[in-house]
């Protein structure tokens, strides 16, 4: 095979996956169009993360955008007041995705400082400063600990309340609940106390 | 704004255990790719400019063209025989995990190359000769290569199968990446050349190895060369 007919093998199959990025690509705008035209030239190292299926997510957010997403309008569920913008949405997806984050970084926190605990809880009694820097070591890691708790337990919540939120309005087809408005402040309130969380922190 | 495209450099050099896992997280796979992609772009750019800057003019930008392209094809070329050695070797890594990994030890290259292009560039504005920037250049990817070794490492970790991972991957990227700089010389420039090509001139089929296995036959049909 020529040089010229391997870059225009090349070529096709990046515009052909190019073409597929763009159709695939869920945000509108330059965004989209830049995906697609660095998957042609880029399409052996690009195309495996910008086709990859979506969403690309931890468990927490997985579980709430499936939730928000069967909760929105075009889901073929009715359009009701209990339901999401799509700016709220996207809002409420940042917030989780940044406590997922968050709980992440505790929980290497916790591996490392775990480990580092273990080893020293091993050796001789210490005295003096080395004690009183143990002491802060345990105490560090006792409130991480409880951090990783309230992360986790916001999350679940959040979850819980999504998924309720998705069944209500099943329930409701054709129908305004207020029990489905209830949970809709309920979960806004409760994505927002998510950021609040590391601000008491 | 947010930070994370200025944390992912300090990442890469300074914690690279967290870089790989990250690498390994699903849902930040696609970011730290557009970030390592960009990486390996910009610093193959100002090293493949200082490069460059040897002959000076038309060769700044080519060269500058050059090394980023010769990395990303040498990751490209390489990516699926990465993935089968991994599987070979104990690691259930996926292909977009070991894509990940493998573009996140070549964006930690191109760090170090950005790094070292100040010197490389110093080093011609002080009047080093051609041999002596070659030997710049090849001091300057083995320390890159190095720095891409240590997140490999990491990657790999410490479990049965190790050296054998290691050994392959750095062996395929060896003779892949030799191969398709090969193909993209000239960089620097012969001094004999008046007009340095875009393409080496008089190639012949075979490549590196052909070329290599030809070698006492006559150097200087094979091209211009470097």
């Amino acid at each position: 095979m020529s040089t010229q007919a391997l870059v225009a093998l090349y070529v096709a199959v990046g515009i052909l996956l190019g073409g597929l990025v763009y159709l695939r690509t869920p945000e509108r705008g330059w965004s989209r169009a830049i995906n697609a035209v660095a998957t042609v030239g880029l399409w052996p190292l690009w195309a495996p993360f910008a086709l990859a299926p979506c969403p690309l997510a931890g468990t927490f957010s997985a579980r709430i955008t499936r939730a928000l997403l069967q909760a929105r309008p075009g889901s073929g569920l009715p359009a009701s007041a209990s339901v999401f913008s799509q700016a709220e949405a996207v809002e409420i997806l940042q917030r989780v995705e940044s406590s997922e984050r968050r709980l992440a970084d505790i929980d290497a926190l916790l591996s490392a400082r775990g480990h580092a605990h273990d080893a020293a809880s091993v050796e001789a009694p210490r005295a003096g400063p080395a004690k009183s820097l143990g002491e802060i070591s345990l105490s560090s890691l006792v409130q991480l600990k409880a951090a990783r708790v309230r992360e986790h337990s916001g999350l679940e919540e959040l979850a819980e309340l999504c998924e309720l939120l998705q069944m209500q309005h099943v329930l409701s087809r054709g129908d305004c609940s207020d029990r489905a408005e209830a949970l809709r402040d309920q979960l806004w309130a409760r994505a927002q106390a998510l950021s609040e969380l590391r601000e008491i922190d | 704004m947010s930070a994370a495209p200025l944390l992912h450099p300090a990442e890469l050099l300074r914690a690279p255990a967290q870089a790989v896992r990250r690498r390994c997280e699903p849902a930040q796979q696609a970011a730290s790719a557009r970030r390592d992609l960009l990486t390996i772009a910009l610093g193959g750019l100002l090293f493949g400019a200082a490069v460059g800057s040897f002959r000076g003019g038309v060769q700044v930008p080519i060269a500058a063209l050059k090394i980023p392209l010769a990395t990303l094809l040498t990751l490209a070329v390489s990516a699926p025989g990465f993935a089968g050695f991994a599987g070979a070797f104990g690691r259930r890594w996926s292909f977009r995990e070991t894509l990940s990994i493998a573009l996140g030890a070549g964006a930690r290259a191109s760090l170090v190359l950005l790094a070292l292009a100040p010197v490389l560039w110093l080093a011609i504005d002080l009047g080093v000769g051609h041999q002596g920037v070659r030997w710049l250049a090849t001091v300057a990817y083995a320390l890159a290569g190095l720095s891409a070794l240590g997140l490999l490492l990491h990657a790999v970790g410490a479990s049965r199968g190790r050296l054998a991972t290691t050994l392959s991957f750095v062996g395929l990227f060896l003779i892949v990446g030799a191969q398709s700089a090969w193909l993209l010389r000239p960089f620097i420039g012969d001094p004999h050349d008046a007009n340095v090509p875009l393409f080496a001139h008089g190639r012949r089929e075979g490549g590196l190895v052909g070329s290599l296995l030809d070698f006492g036959a006559d150097e200087r049909e094979s091209g211009s060369g470097y």
